[in-house]
């Protein structure tokens, strides 16, 4: 998956008086700035993406998450995937992909960006496309050579990387300003 | 003149870095396609992300901070990791990383302020086709402080 991980850097003092309240009031204090701070981060993403068919703008997406053993939280900012059901027999929905036909076996084929996101951040070298554009794995014939045109490699078009540069001191702020707020409340109770 | 991006001056810098042009003679690319059907190992320079000014309150200074992203391809794992350790090493070593010189010469000469190397990454594409062989990639982003 390509995405971006904030840790909570840059606010260590408010992390040490953070460390003396209870542990469960700080962690979701910690999980509130990471999630804030997750928020323009994400925003300035899909600014940046580029659309084709807007199906990477629609699954970009953010996520928390926090860990039981100590004070760390994570925020992700990435292209998400969503699965339905119960635990062991969960799919895959098509809220954030679009089958776009079936292969020679009958399963279903899917634009799904969790596939090219990464592509288009960081660019493709110059490969082969077309008729005979086929692997050479086990079971096929090493005779299948590629003989249809070949593709110039696309320029890197990031989306993920000039949001964080943007973010970068706006996300300390964010992270300070929230920890601030819930140590005053904490300290009112 | 305002510059937004330096280039030629920093495959200049990249060439002259000891042991890059016995890797990879002379086959960098800057800010260019790579040719169809390259010659490998080979390495691509692209400038990524808004280049901006740097601003203060009395005005807009000379400085522009650029995003340079430095691919290498190659068939070799260790010779394609090999040239990435030796441009994105300190610059104590030779490399780019923490580079405060003035890189390039003559009309593309350009000072550079600071040089940082940031999301070095690494990997491998398999064949395309039964004519191909794996190729593997390393590669780095430069965020250099320049004066345009």
């Amino acid at each position: 998956m390509l995405g971006l991980s904030l840790r909570t850097k840059g606010a260590p003092a408010i992390l040490r008086r953070l460390a003396d309240i209870d542990k469960k009031v700080a962690r979701k204090a910690l999980r509130e700035a990471i999630n804030e701070a997750t928020k323009p981060i994400l925003k300035d993403a899909k600014a940046g993406v580029a659309t084709d068919t807007k199906l990477l703008k629609k699954a970009l997406g953010r996520k928390t998450k926090t860990f039981r053993g100590g004070l760390v939280a994570t925020g992700i900012v990435g292209v998400r995937k969503q699965f339905k059901g119960k635990k062991g027999e969960r799919q895959r929905t098509d809220k954030f992909r679009v089958k776009v036909g079936t292969d020679s076996q009958g399963r279903a084929v899917y634009m799904d960006p969790t596939n090219y996101a990464h592509l288009v951040e960081f660019g493709t070298r110059p490969h082969t496309i077309g008729a005979g554009d086929r692997l050479r794995r086990k079971g096929r014939s090493s005779k299948q050579i590629q003989r249809g045109f070949r593709h110039p490699g696309a320029r890197p078009q990031p989306f993920i990387r000039p949001a964080r540069d943007k973010n970068k001191s706006g996300t300390k702020a964010i992270v300070g300003r929230v920890l601030g707020n819930a140590l005053k409340a904490q300290r009112a109770k | 003149m305002a510059r937004y991006a330096i280039d030629e001056a920093l495959r200049t810098k990249v060439l002259s870095i000891d042991g890059v042009s016995d890797l990879i003679e002379g086959r960098l690319y800057a800010d260019d396609a790579a040719p169809q059907n390259p010659t490998f190992p080979y390495g691509v320079i692209t400038l990524i992300g808004p280049a901006d000014r740097s601003r203060k309150l009395a005005g807009v200074n000379k400085d522009v901070s650029a995003r340079y992203q430095l691919d290498f391809w190659g068939l070799v794992k260790a010779k394609v990791r090999e040239v990435a350790e030796l441009v994105a090493a300190r610059s104590a070593d030779g490399g780019l990383d923490g580079l405060q010189e003035t890189i390039g010469s003559g009309a593309t000469a350009a000072y550079v302020q600071s040089c940082r190397i940031e999301n070095v990454r690494h990997g491998s594409e398999p064949p395309q086709s039964a004519g191909e062989a794996r190729v593997f990639n390393a590669g780095f982003d430069a965020v250099i402080v320049f004066n345009e």
